[in-house]
C-alpha cells in the first residue's frame, strides 16, 4: 500500500528522471480543504535535508523554482491514498501514505476533513506527528476567527509565521 | 469469414500472449511461387499465408509432457520470410510506431471527460480499451511485430521452414533442392545460438487456371518420394479476374492488414540492409498501379494535419525568435527540433496509410482466389500444423526433456553441471557459454542451458504452462549463477507469464509482480534490453487487466519509466492512469497525475497531439481547485502544445490563464508574458487584424477594481474626510438629489472626474498605454439601454480618432474624455486613474469600462462592474446573494447650470479664543446660467457670521455710541431655532459674475477646527433635471486660548433679590496685554451696575500676561423689565406637560422676549448692540450653549420630539454677559460670552402645573384622563426621568432678609431691657409656586436643628459638642430674647413678599447675632383651594399640640392663608447661614 511507485531506480532514475520529477530537497507542506482545494501551502528548506543533500549535486535556485509545481501534483495525487486509508484507522495521523521516487508523503486528517500533507525525505514519524499536531492546533485557532470562512484560503501572516516556526523546530 | 477480422481485433489477453508466443515458421519460396501470388497482388507466399496462420480455426490435440492429450483451440503460426528473421531496423520501427501513435490521435475525441469519480461510469469501465485509447492497441500490435531472434529465448526462432515452389516450374524438384540449399546457410544461422536444424515442409503451389492439375499431382508424388511425407499441394488462382464477374475486392479484407504490416516490416529490414531494400522497394512499387498511387497521395493530403504536411514541426515556431531562443534552454525539450521527421517519401506514407486503415483495402488482394482456394489454404495449414509441426514439437519436447531436463533435476544434476562429466569433444566447444556483445553471457544452441530454455519455450507454445514453468525455474538458477542476466530475466518473465496464463485463480498473495519486476530489472538495468523489458511489461499488463488486477498494473507500467523511449513511457503512463480509474474506488487524482506525466513524456517524444490530449484530460481534474502552480504548468504546457499544433485560438485561451496573480517567480511570469505577446502577434498577423484595434476578449490584465470606481464632480473638494459630517450637513440637500437615484448629476460643459483603481496582479511591471474610459451616451435621461457592442464601438471610434496632434483627450459627439498615454504598473501595485469627462450634450453618460493597450501590443477592454448594496428584504434575496443595481457610475447630464465657486479670503490660520476676524467670502458663478437661492449650511454656525452684500457699506462689528454706560431693550426671538441653512444672496448671480460677501469668524472654542460648508443653489431657469446643486467647501483654523474668565454670583446682603457678580479674568497669553473694554449684560429681568470702585480704573482695563484680575458688579432686577404674560418658564412647563400626557403635535414656539441690555464700558463710548453680527454671535453662542445643556439635562426626551417646541432660548431669570476686549498692539479684538447664569430659583422646569394656573377646568380633565389612558411604559419612564432629573435640585423659593439698625444706643443704666424692632422680609421668588411658611424666631439659647441642615457652615458634622451652635460660630456672650410673637405662619403667592416686624430684646450691651430663626416652607396649592385648606386647618392644629398661638401681624389675606399647608409639594427647612450682627452699646 505504501509504495505505489517502487524505487526501481538505482542510479537516481525513475519516474522523476526527467525534469518533471526533479527531486527538490525541500519539505512541502500543504493543507487541503474538502473540495481538494489547497488552503495553505508552504515550502521549507529543512536543516536536515539541506545537509544531507549538500553532498549531492547542488541544485541551482532557478531549477528549484521551476519544479515547485511538482510538489502540488504529488500532493494532489496523494489525496487518493488518504481516502483509501482513512477508514482503516482511527488515528488522525495517517503516517506515511504514499511515496514518489525518494520522497514520502505523510498525511494528517483533521476532524473537519481538512487534510494536511507533508512531502519529505525519510524522517522520523514522531517528529512529523508533532509538527502536524501543532499545525492542527494553529488551524483550530484560525477556525475560531469569525472572519475566517472555513475551507477558504488561510492568508493570515500570523498563521504562516507560526507554521514556519514550528517547521523549523521539528523538521 | 466475415467475423474473421473482428475476432482478430478483439482477442483476449490470453490469446494475445499465445499469439505473440506462437511458433514461427520461416518461408522460402521460389520465384515462380511468388509470381503466382503476385497475380493476387500479394508480394509473396508469406503474404498469402500470413493472415491464415494468425488464426487457425479448430481444435488440435497436443500431448503434454506427461503424454496426456489436451486440446488447443485456434492455434497461431507466424509466417516469416527466411531473411526477415532478425528484428527490423530499430530506428525505422521506432519511427513507424511513433507515426502510428501520432496518426491515431487525429480526430480522436475524448468521450468520457473524466473530472471526478462521478464520470467513471459503467459506460467508461466497460468501454473496450480500443475506444478509450486506440493508439495503445495499435502500438502494442505493431510493437510485437518488431521483435527478432534473440539469444536468450526461442520464440522468435523458426520452428519449421516451409519451402514453396510453383507447379508451373519446369523442374520443381530441382528448384526445391536449390531453395533447400539457400535456406540452410542463411545469415541468421551463422549465429551460434541459432539451431539450424528445422522441420522442412514442402508446398507445391498450383495455379488452377494456368497449370495442369495432373502434372501437379504427379510432381507432388515425386516430392513425397524425394523429401518424405512433409509435402503438400496448394491449389489457388482458380478464377481469372479479368473474365470473372465477381468483384475483385471481395477477398481483399483478408489480406489488407497483414500486407500492410509486412510492407512495413520489409521497410524495416530494408533500412537495415541496403541490398534487400532495393528488392523490397521494387517489389512494392511493382504492385502499385500508378493510378491508385496518385489517388492515394491526394487522399492522404486531404486528411493531412500539420504533422504530416510539414515534415519539420511548425515552421512558424522556428522562425519565432522567442521560441527559438526558448527551445535552446528549455529543459523539457518542448521545442527541440528532433530529427524525427520522415523523409517525404510517397511510399512510406502509402504504407502508413495502409497500416492505419487496413479495413479499407486499396488493392484487390486475392482477386484470383475463389472460396475453395481460400479454404484450401486453411486446410493446408491445418494439415501442416496437425500432422507435421505439432508432432515434431512434441517429439522434440520429449527428447529434450529426457536428455537435458531430467538430468538437471535433482541434486546430482546440479553438481554434474559444475564438475563437467561430459566429453570434451568437439561438442563441448559448442556447448560452452561465450560472452555476448553486451557483456552478457550467450549460450550456444547446443548448450544444455539453451536447450532447457528451448524446451520450456516449446512447452509454452503448446500451452503446457505448468511444465514450462518448472523448466524455467530450473534453468533460472543456472542463469543466475552464470550471471546471464538476459536469460535470467527471460526466465523470470516466463515464470510470471506462466502463472498468469494458467487457468486457475491466483492466490491472494501471489508473487507474479515480483517475477515481472525482477524480469524488467534484469532486462533493463543489467542486460540493457529495453525491448524485452517492454514486452514483458506489456504482456503482464494485458494479463493483469484480464484478471482485473488494476492495483498491480500501474506499478508494473510505471516501473518501465526509467527506460529511454519517451513514447512508450507516455503510453504506459497513460495506461497506468486509466488503471487508477478502474480501481474499486476510482482514484481520479492519481489518474490526473499520471496523465500529466504521460503528457510530459509524449511531449518529449514529439507527440504533441497526445501531449495536448493528456494535459487537457488532466486539466479537467485540476480545474477550479486552486492548485496555482500546477494549473500554471498545465496552462503553459497546453499553450505551447496548442501553438505547435496550430490551434491559435486555444493558445490564447491557455496563455490567458497564466497572466494572473500566482506564486510563480517574476522570471517565470516574464517568460509567460513574452511568450503570450509573441503568440498574440503571430495570431493577429495570421488573421490580419490590428492587435491594437481588435479587443482581446476577457484579457486578464489589468484587474479593474470596479467596486471602488467613483464619479465625482470636479467642484467637490476634500472628498475623503469627514464623511459623516458632510452627510449630516447635506442631509436635506441629498434627500432631494436622491430622487434621481444615486446618479451623479452634472451639467453640460462641466467637468466630471471618474476615478478607477486598477491593479497589476503580476510580479512583473506592466505598461499600459492609451488608457481611456469606455463611456456610453444616451439622450434619454430616464431609460438607459446600451447596445451590447457599444463599448466596442466607442473603442473603435477612439482608435480611429488617434492622430498625432491629439492631446490627451478624445472627443466624441456627446462628451470629451481624458486619455492617459502611458502608465507603468509596478508588480502588485494598485493605481488610481483619474479621467476627466466633459459632457457636451444633455442626456446620460454611463461609464462602462476601461480600454487600454497592454505592453503596447494587446488591446484589452475591462468592464467596470460595480454592485449596489446587498439586498436582504425578501426571503429569496436572503437565501441567494443578490445585489442592488448600482447607478453611481451613471452621469446625468443636465442642461447648462450655474456653477458655484467660493473662496474665503484672508482667512486666518490662527486666532485667539473669542477673537473676531473679518473675512471676505468670494462667490463666483463659473457656470453658464444665472445662480439664485444661494444657501449655506455650516458645521460650526457659532463661529461664522456671513453678512449680506447689501450691508457692506454700513455693517460694522463694534458700533460705538456715546456714554460709558447705557441700557437698551431689544426684542429677541426666543425660539430655540438655529437657522442651520442661511441664505446668502437673494439676487441672481449672472454667469461669470463674482461678488464678495463680508464674513466674520469668531474663535468660539479652543482647538483645531475644520469648518465644513455646504452651499446649495439653484439655476435661474426652472424645471431643470438637477434642481438644487450643492458645493462643499472646507477651511480650517486653530483657535488659541486667550482669556480665562470665571464668573460667580452670590446674594447681596444689601437687598433681598440682589447679587454680587465677580468676574475673574486671567490672561493666558504670554506676550500681549489685553485691554478690557466693556461688559454687557443681557437678560430679561436683570441688569448689572457697577459697584463703587476703590481702585484705579486703569488696573481693570489692562490685564498683563499671566495675570488675573477680579472685577465686581452688582446684579439687580431691572426696573423696566416687563414680565410677559407667558413667561418662558411657564411655556416650558406647559410644553413638557403636554409632552408627557401625549399630545401628539407640539406646535407652539415660545414667544419673543424683551431683553434688557446693559453696557458698562471702561471708556467714554460703549459698544452698542446695533450690529447684526453681534446679535448673531450672541444668539448663536447662547443657542449653542443652550442646546448642549438641554441635551445633557433632558436626554430622556426622545429624539423624535422637536425641542424647539419644548424649550426657549432665554429664561426670564437668565443673564448673559459679554466681555469685550482688544489687544491694541496686535490689533486683535474680540469678546467673550458668559452664558447661563441663572439667578432665579432653582427648580425643575418640569413642574406639575398648578391647575389653577392656566388650564381650563375642562381641558384639565381631558388632559388627566389622557394621562390615565396613556399606560405605556415609556410614558411612565419619561415622567419618571423628568421628575427625577438629577440635573435639577429644587431649592426653596423663599428668600428671607432681616433688616434692623446696625448699632443701637441704649441707656441700659436707665432701662434694663432694650427692645429693638427687627424687620424680617420674606419673599417668594418662585414664579409659579404658592407656599406656606412658618417662621420661628429662636432665642440665643434655643438649639438649632442641625440634622436638617447638612453641613451648613463648614462645621464638621461629627463634632457633637458644637452641634448646638453649629450655625452660629460666635455665641452671643449675653443672650438676647425675642419679645412679642416669635412664631409666624403665612401664605405667599408667587413673587409675593411679606414683611414681619419682630422685637429683639437685649439685656446688656454687646454684639449680637440676631440672625437666629428657623423657617419651614411648604409648597401648597393656590388659594383657589382655600376652602379645602381651611377645613383641614383644625386637624393640623390639633396635631401641632405645643405650637404657638397664631399671630397675624399682617392681617388681611395672610390670616386665612396661614391655614395648614396642604402638602402637595416639597417642604423646605431654612436656617440662617450668615450672621447678622447688631451692636448694642450703652449710651
Amino acid at each position: 500500500m505504501n509504495a505505489t511507485h517502487s524505487t526501481s531506480s538505482s542510479g537516481g532514475s525513475g519516474i522523476g528522471s526527467g525534469p518533471l520529477g526533479y527531486g527538490t530537497p525541500t519539505c512541502y507542506f500543504v493543507m487541503i480543504g474538502t473540495k481538494d482545494n489547497p488552503i495553505y501551502e508552504a515550502e521549507f528548506v529543512s536543516v536536515n535535508t539541506a545537509r544531507s543533500s549538500s553532498g549531492g549535486a547542488t541544485i541551482p535556485e532557478a531549477k528549484k523554482e521551476e519544479f515547485r509545481h511538482l510538489n502540488q501534483f504529488i500532493a494532489h495525487s496523494a489525496l487518493d491514498m488518504v481516502e483509501d486509508i482513512q477508514w482503516s484507522t482511527n488515528q488522525m495521523y495517517l503516517k506515511s501514505i504514499d511515496k514518489f521516487n525518494e520522497r514520502f508523503i505523510s498525511a494528517y486528517l483533521t476532524a473537519g476533513n481538512i487534510k494536511m500533507l507533508l512531502l519529505h525525505d525519510a524522517k522520523g514519524e514522531d517528529v512529523i506527528r508533532n509538527f502536524f499536531n501543532e499545525c492542527y492546533e494553529f488551524y483550530i485557532k484560525t477556525l475560531l476567527n469569525p472572519f475566517y470562512e472555513p475551507n477558504s484560503v488561510i492568508s493570515s501572516p500570523a498563521f504562516d509565521t507560526k507554521v514556519r516556526l514550528s517547521a523549523k523546530r521539528y523538521l | 469469414m466475415a467475423s474473421f477480422q473482428q475476432r482478430s481485433r478483439e482477442f483476449s489477453a490470453r490469446e494475445l500472449v499465445t499469439k505473440v508466443m506462437s511458433p514461427r515458421i520461416a518461408v522460402v519460396a521460389s520465384q515462380g511461387a511468388n509470381e503466382l501470388c503476385q497475380a493476387n497482388h500479394l508480394a509473396s507466399v508469406v503474404d498469402l499465408f500470413r493472415p491464415f496462420g494468425e488464426h487457425i480455426e479448430g481444435r488440435v490435440t497436443v500431448h503434454g509432457s506427461m503424454g496426456l492429450p489436451s486440446a488447443i483451440d485456434n492455434f497461431t503460426l507466424r509466417f516469416t520470410e527466411m531473411d526477415q528473421l532478425e528484428e527490423p531496423d530499430a530506428k525505422s520501427s521506432e519511427r513507424w510506431l511513433s507515426e502510428i501513435v501520432r496518426a491515431s490521435a487525429i480526430d480522436f475525441e475524448d468521450r468520457f471527460q473524466i473530472k471526478s469519480a462521478e464520470q467513471v461510469t459503467p459506460d467508461y469501465l466497460h468501454a473496450p480499451p480500443e475506444r478509450v485509447t486506440p493508439w495503445y492497441a495499435k502500438y502494442r500490435d505493431v510493437f510485437f511485430m518488431t521483435g527478432g531472434v534473440s539469444d536468450h529465448e526461442t520464440f522468435e526462432h523458426p520452428v519449421a521452414c516451409v519451402i514453396a515452389v510453383s507447379s508451373l516450374s519446369p523442374d520443381p524438384i530441382n528448384e526445391i533442392h536449390q531453395l533447400n540449399n539457400l535456406s540452410t546457410p542463411s545469415i541468421v544461422f551463422e549465429k551460434t545460438f541459432m539451431d539450424p536444424t528445422l522441420l522442412k515442409y514442402y508446398v507445391l503451389i498450383h495455379d488452377c487456371t494456368k497449370g495442369n492439375l495432373d502434372n501437379a499431382l504427379e510432381t507432388l508424388d515425386r516430392m513425397r518420394r524425394t523429401f518424405g511425407l512433409h509435402c503438400n499441394i496448394l491449389k489457388i488462382n482458380s478464377i481469372d479476374p479479368e473474365s470473372a464477374a465477381l468483384p475483385k475486392e471481395r477477398n481483399a479484407h483478408i489480406w489488407a492488414r497483414s500486407v500492410a504490416q509486412s510492407k512495413i516490416l520489409a521497410m524495416g529490414h530494408a533500412a537495415k540492409d541496403p541490398a534487400t531494400a532495393r528488392n523490397s522497394l521494387s517489389s512494392i512499387t511493382s504492385t502499385g498501379a500508378s493510378g491508385t498511387l496518385a489517388d492515394l497521395t491526394s487522399q492522404r493530403s486531404s486528411m493531412s494535419s500539420p504533422v504530416y504536411s510539414t515534415g519539420s514541426n511548425s515552421p512558424i515556431f522556428a522562425q519565432n525568435p522567442v521560441f527559438a531562443q526558448l527551445g535552446n534552454d528549455e529543459e523539457d525539450g518542448t521545442f527541440d527540433q528532433e530529427p524525427m521527421a520522415l523523409p517525404p517519401s510517397g511510399n512510406q506514407s502509402l504504407n502508413l496509410d495502409l497500416l492505419l486503415r487496413p479495413e479499407v483495402p486499396r488493392e484487390p488482394y486475392g482477386c484470383c482466389m475463389s472460396n475453395e482456394d481460400v479454404n484450401a489454404i486453411i486446410s493446408v495449414l491445418r494439415e501442416m500444423l496437425a500432422q507435421s509441426i505439432i508432432p515434431y514439437m512434441e517429439r522434440n519436447i520429449n527428447h529434450w526433456n529426457e536428455q537435458v531436463a531430467a538430468s538437471r533435476k535433482g541434486i546430482a544434476g546440479r553438481f554434474r553441471r559444475y564438475f563437467g562429466t561430459g566429453s570434451k569433444g568437439p561438442a563441448a566447444a559448442q556447448q560452452s557459454p561465450m560472452t555476448g556483445p553486451n557483456g552478457g553471457v550467450i549460450y550456444p544452441h547446443a548448450a544444455p542451458e539453451a536447450q532447457m530454455r528451448k524446451l520450456a519455450d516449446w512447452a509454452f507454445m503448446l500451452r503446457d504452462y505448468k511444465f514450462a514453468s518448472s523448466v524455467y525455474e530450473t534453468a533460472k538458477k543456472d542463469y543466475a549463477s552464470d550471471k546471464a542476466w538476459k536469460y535470467y530475466g527471460g526466465a523470470q518473465e516466463m515464470i510470471g507469464l506462466c502463472q498468469l496464463m494458467a487457468p486457475q485463480q491466483l492466490g491472494a498473495k501471489n508473487d507474479v509482480d515480483h517475477y515481472i519486476e525482477s524480469a524488467v530489472n534484469s532486462y533493463i538495468h543489467k542486460a540493457k534490453s529495453p525491448f524485452f523489458g517492454s514486452r514483458a511489461t506489456l504482456l503482464a499488463f494485458e494479463l493483469f487487466k484480464q484478471r482485473n488486477m488494476y492495483r498491480e498494473s500501474p506499478v508494473t507500467l510505471t516501473r518501465m519509466t526509467a527506460e529511454v523511449s519517451d513514447l512508450r513511457n507516455g503510453l504506459f503512463l497513460e495506461q497506468a492512469a486509466h488503471c487508477y480509474l478502474k480501481l474499486p474506488r476510482p482514484s481520479v487524482r492519481k489518474y490526473a497525475f499520471h496523465m500529466i506525466m504521460a503528457g510530459h513524456r509524449f511531449n518529449k517524444a514529439d507527440q504533441k497531439e497526445h501531449a495536448y490530449r493528456c494535459y487537457m484530460a488532466a486539466s479537467l481534474v485540476y480545474d477550479g481547485k486552486g492548485w496555482g502552480l500546477a494549473d500554471d504548468h498545465i496552462s503553459c504546457a497546453l499553450g505551447r502544445q496548442s501553438y505547435q499544433l496550430g490551434k491559435s485560438e486555444e493558445v490564447l485561451d491557455h496563455y490567458k490563464k497564466l497572466l494572473r496573480e500566482s506564486r510563480q517567480s517574476p522570471q517565470q511570469q516574464a517568460v509567460y508574458m513574452k511568450e503570450f505577446l509573441s503568440v498574440y502577434r503571430d495570431y493577429t498577423n495570421k488573421i490580419e487584424a490590428d492587435p491594437l484595434r481588435e479587443t482581446f476578449p476577457d484579457f486578464p490584465l489589468p484587474v479593474v477594481l470596479g467596486s471602488t470606481a467613483r464619479i465625482v464632480l470636479s467642484t467637490s473638494q476634500a472628498t475623503n474626510e469627514h464623511n459623516d459630517a458632510w452627510a449630516e450637513l447635506e442631509g436635506n440637500a441629498l434627500a432631494a438629489s436622491n430622487a434621481s437615484g444615486q446618479r451623479t448629476i452634472s451639467a453640460v460643459g462641466e467637468h466630471v472626474l471618474a476615478t478607477v483603481n486598477v491593479k497589476n496582479p503580476l510580479q512583473i511591471p506592466v505598461i499600459l498605454t492609451d488608457v481611456i474610459l469606455g463611456c456610453e451616451h444616451s439622450t434619454s435621461t430616464t431609460m438607459f439601454t446600451v447596445p451590447v457592442d457599444a463599448a466596442e464601438g466607442a473603442h473603435l471610434a477612439l482608435y480611429d480618432q488617434q492622430s498625432p496632434e491629439f492631446q490627451g483627450k478624445v472627443s466624441f459627439a456627446a462628451f470629451d474624455c481624458d486619455r492617459i498615454d502611458r502608465i507603468i504598473l509596478e508588480p502588485g501595485q494598485i493605481r488610481t486613474l483619474t479621467f476627466e469627462i466633459l459632457p457636451k450634450q444633455e442626456g446620460q453618460i454611463k461609464v462602462m469600462g476601461l480600454h487600454c493597450n497592454v505592453e503596447g501590443q494587446v488591446h484589452a477592454y475591462k468592464d467596470i462592474v460595480k454592485r449596489g448594496k446587498r439586498l436582504n428584504k425578501t426571503k429569496e434575496q436572503m437565501m441567494a446573494i443578490m445585489y442592488d443595481e448600482d447607478k453611481s457610475l451613471d452621469i446625468l447630464v443636465a442642461p447648462e447650470m450655474p456653477l458655484l465657486d467660493v473662496q474665503f479670503h484672508s482667512s486666518p490660520e490662527m486666532l485667539l479664543s473669542g477673537e473676531v476676524c473679518e473675512l471676505s467670502l468670494e462667490i463666483n458663478n463659473r457656470g453658464k446660467k444665472g445662480l439664485k437661492n444661494l444657501h449655506v449650511r455650516m458645521s460650526h454656525p457659532t463661529f461664522f457670521c456671513i453678512g449680506e452684500k447689501k450691508d457692506q457699506g454700513d455693517l460694522g462689528l463694534y458700533n460705538k455710541s456715546e456714554g460709558s454706560s447705557a441700557t437698551e431693550t431689544i426684542e429677541v426671538d426666543n425660539s430655540l431655532q438655529l437657522t442651520t441653512s442661511q441664505r446668502i444672496l437673494d439676487q441672481i448671480l449672472s454667469p461669470g459674475e463674482s461678488i464678495c460677501v463680508p464674513t466674520w469668524l469668531r474663535g468660539e472654542k479652543i482647538g483645531k477646527h475644520n469648518f465644513l460648508f455646504v452651499f446649495s443653489y439653484e439655476s435661474e431657469q426652472d424645471g431643470t433635471a438637477m434642481g438644487t446643486r450643492t458645493l462643499r467647501h472646507t477651511i480650517s483654523a486653530q483657535v488659541l486660548p486667550s482669556l480665562k474668565i470665571n464668573a460667580f454670583t452670590r446674594p447681596s446682603t444689601k437687598g433681598l433679590n440682589e447679587f454680587i457678580l465677580g468676574i475673574e479674568t486671567e490672561n493666558l497669553q504670554t506676550v500681549p496685554n489685553f485691554e478690557f473694554l466693556q461688559i454687557s449684560s443681557m437678560s430679561a429681568s436683570w441688569i448689572i451696575e457697577a459697584v463703587e470702585k476703590s481702585d484705579e480704573s486703569e488696573e481693570y482695563r489692562s490685564i498683563a500676561p499671566r495675570q488675573t484680575v477680579f472685577t465686581y458688579y452688582r446684579i439687580k432686577k431691572s426696573d423696566q423689565a416687563t414680565v410677559p404674560a407667558l413667561t418662558p418658564e411657564r411655556f416650558m412647563a406647559k410644553a413638557l406637560e403636554k409632552l408627557v400626557i401625549g399630545q401628539e403635535k407640539l406646535k407652539d414656539v415660545p414667544p419673543s422676549l424683551d431683553l434688557q441690555l446693559c453696557h458698562l464700558s471702561t471708556t467714554d463710548s460703549h459698544i452698542n448692540s446695533t450690529s447684526p453680527v453681534l446679535k448673531y454671535f450672541s444668539r448663536t453662542s447662547r443657542l449653542g450653549w443652550r442646546q448642549v445643556s438641554l441635551g445633557a439635562q433632558f436626554s430622556s426626551i426622545p429624539a423624535t420630539v422637536d425641542r424647539r417646541n419644548l424649550f426657549s432660548v432665554y429664561g426670564s431669570n437668565d443673564i448673559d454677559l459679554a466681555l469685550f476686549w482688544n489687544i491694541p498692539k496686535m490689533n486683535r479684538r474680540g469678546h467673550h460670552y458668559i452664558t447661563g447664569i441663572n439667578l432665579g430659583v432653582q427648580q425643575n422646569p418640569f413642574q406639575p402645573l398648578d391647575p389653577a394656573d392656566e388650564l381650563e377646568e375642562g381641558s384639565e380633565e381631558t388632559a388627566r384622563r389622557a394621562l390615565y389612558e396613556q399606560t405605556m411604559r415609556d410614558q411612565a419612564a419619561l415622567v419618571q426621568a423628568l421628575t427625577m432629573n438629577p440635573h435639577f435640585r429644587d431649592e426653596s423659593p423663599v428668600k428671607i432678609s432681616m433688616r434692623s439698625e446696625d448699632s443701637i444706643q441704649h441707656p441700659f443704666s436707665t432701662k434694663h431691657l432694650c427692645n429693638t424692632p427687627v424687620r424680617v422680609v420674606i419673599k417668594n421668588c418662585s414664579w409659579n409656586k404658592h407656599i406656606a411658611y412658618t417662621l420661628e424666631m429662636l432665642s440665643s439659647k434655643d438649639p438649632m436643628v442641625p440634622q436638617r441642615v447638612a453641613g451648613a457652615s463648614g462645621v464638621s458634622p461629627n463634632d457633637s459638642t458644637q452641634i448646638q451652635d453649629s450655625t452660629n460660630p460666635h455665641t452671643n456672650a449675653h443672650p438676647f430674647f425675642w419679645s412679642g410673637p416669635t412664631f409666624s405662619t403665612g401664605y405667599l403667592e408667587p413673587l409675593a413678599e411679606v414683611e414681619i416686624v419682630l422685637l429683639a430684646c437685649f439685656t446688656q450691651p454687646g454684639m449680637y447675632d440676631i440672625n437666629r430663626w428657623r423657617l419651614a416652607v411648604q409648597v401648597v396649592k393656590s388659594q383657589r383651594k382655600r376652602k379645602n385648606a381651611a377645613e383641614s386647618k383644625k386637624q393640623i392644629k390639633v396635631e401641632d399640640g405645643d405650637g404657638f398661638e397664631d399671630v397675624n401681624l399682617d392681617g388681611g389675606s395672610a390670616s386665612s392663608a396661614a391655614a395648614a399647608p396642604q402638602g402637595i409639594g416639597k417642604g423646605f427647612m431654612q436656617m440662617p447661614n450668615l450672621a447678622h450682627y447688631i451692636q448694642v452699646s450703652s449710651s
